[in-house]
């Protein structure tokens, strides 16, 4: 019996770049409004989310070159803490993950404006809002 | 997919069941206007809570496809908790767009004063000028106290014909101005609230509609 999946291995082989450059754009903020995020930031963010990813991992990732696949919720949550889920970038990166977001773009505006006065709040007003907000994105209950 | 979230029709059950007047003492009828402001709105489908770990928020709304939520924060008093809800519904109700029309997803902040962000454009105090004064009128139970279109969005579809419509026309006009006033002035704002106000805005209503038969 094979100890990896094949199949899995293969499909996060052929989008892995694609999915980095995505991850890129999400970070540095190319829409509207949208503001860099840096390396250190979004792994702190990450860690706060629950998720563990490096810096270093997050470098690797933008450069497609990680072997593990990054998982949905990593993924959304890594738009979350970049505000960035409006971006051409995000709608892409969720087809490339196979996952359909029925939200329209204004919506996604409207999202984004929310994280943006969610990151103005103290930690412990982040906390219990971003349990929420996660929620509502992916009908996730955060670890 | 649609948003769960009906904020005319919580809006106006609120309003309608805090104007009925409560036994008790003024401490019982803070906890029991809490009690039912948090009852009517769960039964509407918002899910509403209270959470200790709450600094600068006093509590906020979410609304999407997965549901609707308020969250207050457990340091409130039972008045300010109120206040709390009016106060997110009558944004729910200003930023749902004409005709009712709205997005998938909605969300309101509401800060513990001295905490709002720094920089607030004119536009935004001025919605929340507005969002104050129709909360008060959700907290009196007495939602004609506000224009008719700050809490009722959808058009009327009444008799054909050029009399009705015209009848139709003439009231639009007037509950726009209205609207434009209550957007504009606080002075209009605490004259609409009166009682008189309102009985006068029912009384030609009225006439309009039987003088125009709409």
């Amino acid at each position: 019996m094979a100890d990896r999946d094949e199949v899995q291995v293969a499909r996060w082989g052929a989008i892995r770049e694609r999915v980095g450059s995505c991850l890129r754009e999400l970070r540095i903020g190319e829409g509207v409004g949208a503001s860099a995020t840096s390396q250190a930031r979004l792994s702190g963010d990450l860690e706060d989310l629950g998720y563990h990813v490096t810096q270093s991992m997050i470098s690797r990732y933008e450069q497609g070159q990680l072997e593990q696949p990054l998982t949905l919720e990593r993924l959304v949550g890594w738009a979350l803490c970049c505000a960035s889920l409006s971006a051409p970038a995000f709608r892409e990166l969720l087809e490339l993950a196979g996952y359909l977001l029925p939200w329209s773009l204004d919506d996604l505006a409207r999202f984004d404006r929310t994280l943006r006065q969610y990151r103005a709040l103290p930690l412990p007003d982040q906390i219990v809002l971003r349990r929420k907000l996660l929620w509502h994105v992916l009908g996730l209950e955060p670890r | 997919m649609a948003m769960i979230l009906e904020p005319e029709r919580a809006a106006q059950l609120v309003a309608d069941r805090l104007a009925r007047p409560a036994a008790g003492g003024a401490g019982a009828e803070a906890l029991k206007k809490d009690w039912i402001v948090r009852r009517t709105l769960e039964e509407l489908g918002i899910h509403c809570e209270a959470d200790a770990g709450l600094q600068d928020l006093k509590g906020f709304m979410i609304a999407s496809p997965r549901g609707a939520e308020i969250v207050v924060s457990e340091r409130l008093g039972q008045d300010e908790r109120l206040g709390v809800y009016a106060h997110l519904l009558a944004h729910a109700l200003l930023e749902q767009g004409e005709e009712g029309e709205e997005g998938s997803f909605f969300s309101r902040l509401e800060y513990v004063e001295g905490r709002e962000p720094a920089e607030r454009k004119g536009s935004e105090r001025k919605l929340e000028m507005v969002a104050d004064a129709l909360a008060a009128a959700i907290l009196r139970g007495r939602l004609d106290g506000t224009p008719r279109y700050a809490y009722r969005h959808k058009r009327e579809v009444g008799a054909a014909g050029l009399r009705p419509r015209l009848g139709r026309f003439w009231l639009e006009l007037c509950h726009r101005v209205s609207l434009m006033l209550f957007w504009h002035s606080p002075k209009y704002q605490r004259l609409r609230a009166r009682r008189e106000m309102s009985y006068l805005v029912r009384r030609v209503e009225h006439l309009v509609r039987t003088a125009y038969a709409c």
